[in-house]
């Protein structure tokens, strides 16, 4: 999909320019090197740190009250799920404090984890059921406490007040989660 | 306001954790950083690759083009003109969002409006195709029903909403 995209941007791109805008490829080549280089070398630093920060989350078991806050929802979220395979509600928790914590290289095993426990207990196994649906879907809000990168990039980029997206960002995950799960359930009937 | 302390509540709060919990703060914060510095020039090949197509689309006037095409469904949206590309790419290419929002910051500004939009969107949803090719490739479902078309759903829904709320409330 994303090799399409590419292509077909650089495709038209040029088809365009030669049709109605004629410019100058080798500019374009040298200036998009050097500011994405310059965009690059700036974010090695602020990452760095975050990603410090977010690694004393990890080791500090800080990470272990988030699933704690986070497991009563995620029992009424997925009903019955305790008893059919707990461990699998494990994941899932854990994997959404990983990814609220925007620790992604941990979250991605904690998913993967949920993904195996959860087609344990399916019925159909080359068939998605209700609770992986839910679990994706919750996934894809993302809801991230400290969107570093973005906030990395803002800095860089010199904005009055970097962080000042933080809790737009919380308030709109929110809204993406609750507008996916109504529709998780009215599209439910229809997906058998 | 709350989040110029919302920050560095945070890693106050994150630090005295750690040393109540007895963790060596400086060597695990090092070693969080070379997993950053990781990070970065992982994905550095990405946004060159990603930005080049973006510079030599938008360049050409192939964008300018696009946007006018679909102007009659982002005006009755009241979608930003430059912020279109955003929402269309979050949840194909997560560096390749970067790369977009990176690059609607420096034409438009930081914090104009589709600055701030781009940002939020940039935060605010998961990059929908990977995390469902990865997660149900990782187990073999292959029949994965309705989770990418409410997700890719719930991603436009929530982007209008943004976008109406930062133009009217900012």
């Amino acid at each position: 999909m994303i090799n399409l995209i590419w292509f077909f941007m650089i495709f038209i791109g040029i088809i365009t320019s030669f049709l109605y805008n004629p410019i100058d490829f080798s500019t374009i080549i040298a200036q998009s090197a050097e500011s994405t280089v310059k965009l690059c070398i700036s974010l090695l630093g602020i990452m760095a740190i975050w990603s410090g920060i977010m690694k004393l989350c990890e080791k500090s078991g800080l990470i272990k009250i988030f699933y704690a806050v986070l497991k009563l929802p995620m029992k009424i979220l997925f009903p019955k799920l305790e008893y059919k395979n707990e461990r699998a509600l494990y994941y899932i928790v854990m994997n959404l404090a990983s990814n609220m914590l925007g620790l992604s290289n941990a979250a991605t095993p904690f998913g993967i984890k949920a993904m195996e426990e959860l087609q344990r207990i399916n019925t159909n196994k080359d068939t998605a059921s209700d609770y992986m649906v839910k679990f994706i879907i919750i996934n894809s809000a993302c809801i991230q406490l400290i969107p570093a990168t973005v906030i990395s990039i803002r800095a860089n980029l010199g904005a009055t007040s970097p962080s000042s997206i933080v809790i737009p960002t919380i308030i709109t995950s929110a809204i993406t989660l609750i507008i996916a799960l109504v529709l998780e359930k009215v599209f439910r009937r229809w997906f058998i | 306001m709350i989040s110029k302390y919302f920050i560095p509540l945070f890693i106050l709060f994150v630090l005295i954790y750690s040393v109540f919990k007895g963790i060596k703060v400086y060597e695990v914060f090092v070693e969080g950083a070379k997993e950053g510095l990781k990070t970065v020039f992982n994905i550095a090949p990405y946004l060159l690759t990603m930005l080049f197509a973006i510079d030599v689309f938008r360049r050409s006037g192939a964008l300018n083009g696009f946007i006018n095409l679909l102007a009659p469904v982002t005006k009755f949206l009241n979608i930003p003109d430059g912020v279109l590309p955003m929402i269309l790419i979050k949840p194909l290419s997560g560096s390749g969002a970067i790369s977009v929002m990176t690059d609607i910051m420096k034409t438009y500004g930081v914090d104009s409006t589709e600055g701030l939009i781009a940002a939020i969107i940039m935060g605010s949803s998961e990059t929908i195709f990977y995390t469902i090719s990865l997660y149900f490739g990782s187990i073999g479902v292959k029949k994965i029903r309705h989770a990418l078309i409410v997700a890719l759903i719930a991603h436009f829904i929530s982007s209008v909403i943004v976008c109406n709320f930062i133009l009217n409330f900012l």
